[in-house]
């Protein structure tokens, strides 16, 4: 193998690199965004069950 | 049941939660095939082994194009039909458009080095690409810049059907100017112009990011649906919260 054909190799890997780098960082990105919106989700729909647990206890909200 | 209903977030959420780890297997797979062809196909003659930049270059190209075009019929809707999925689709769009687009400027930019002698040229694709680029960055800038959602989702809408004028201009930019960026080689009006040993391979990876493309854009819009639940679910709990404050303050008057 020429020093040349070397040379290019390292361009292909490194365009490969940037290209993985990159991909797997947005797909990484996107499944933590999911899993954050998860429990979030669940978070919230806990906080509001308790709201309504501890408020129907004392009578109720005012209309 | 009619595309509308589809179109409705509940059952969007209901099927795309069937659909995508299928998909996103067929994906996984269809990248480790194209990626096994685009490895093992022979080395150019004139390029030599730079041609393998091109299986991903050329492909992460067609895809910003696309997630652009998507979003410019997203905005459609959003402006048009004001349909509740339309800018949930535009906003899960936008990130991996900026990503393909920047994988596609640098990796041109690794095989312009050896092939061209350059890293960069202002010639008028490489610019028109580099407007994409900064377009998508905008258009995420002002999503968060708004408050508002539904003023930001407009604004948006707008700003994403004016940048659409860019596709086309980096389509045809090879044939309008004299650019240093050869003319297009596949999606050419009489026929590919590559040798099958490179065309299929190039196929292949377009196939496979395509499919790595939809299943992340179908993520992203689970996940952007989930966080407007989070937000409606905070607004009526806080509206609770503080209609029950305010009652009780006019007892204790």
């Amino acid at each position: 193998m020429s020093g040349a054909e070397i040379t290019y190799t390292g361009y292909v890997i490194a365009a490969y690199a940037v290209a993985f780098v990159l991909g797997a960082g947005l797909t990484l990105w996107t499944v933590l965004a999911a899993r954050r919106a998860h429990i979030e989700l669940a978070r919230v729909e806990v906080d509001s069950l308790r709201f309504a647990r501890r408020h129907s206890a004392a009578g109720g909200e005012p209309s | 049941m009619a595309m509308t209903g589809f179109a409705n977030p509940a059952v969007f959420m209901k099927w795309s939660g069937r659909l995508l780890p299928w998909l996103s297997g067929l994906a996984l797979i269809a990248l480790a095939g194209a990626l096994w062809l685009a490895l093992r196909a022979p080395p150019d003659y004139q390029q030599g082994e730079t041609v393998r930049i091109m299986y991903v270059h050329v492909p992460a190209a067609w895809l910003a194009m696309f997630m652009y075009a998507i979003m410019s019929a997203s905005a459609l809707g959003t402006l048009v039909w004001r349909h509740p999925l339309a800018d949930v689709s535009q906003r899960a769009a936008a990130p991996i458009g900026m990503v393909f687009t920047l994988i596609c400027l640098i990796t041109g930019s690794i095989w312009g080095r050896p092939m061209w002698g350059v890293w960069w040229v202002w010639d008028a694709r490489l610019t028109s690409v580099l407007v994409l680029f900064l377009m998508y960055c905008g258009i995420l800038a002002l999503w968060r810049a708004m408050e508002d959602p539904l003023r930001a989702a407009r604004a948006v809408a707008i700003l994403t059907l004016v940048g659409f004028i860019n596709v086309p201009i980096i389509k045809f930019s090879v044939d309008w100017w004299n650019t240093l960026h050869q003319p297009a080689s596949v999606l050419r009006m009489d026929g590919p112009a590559l040798h099958p040993d490179i065309l299929w391979p190039l196929l292949a990876m377009a196939g496979a990011l395509s499919l790595v493309a939809v299943a992340l854009h179908m993520a992203g819009m689970r996940t952007e649906i989930l966080q407007r639940r989070v937000r409606a679910r905070r607004i009526v709990l806080l509206d609770r919260m503080s209609r029950l404050n305010s009652g009780s303050v006019g007892a204790s008057l």
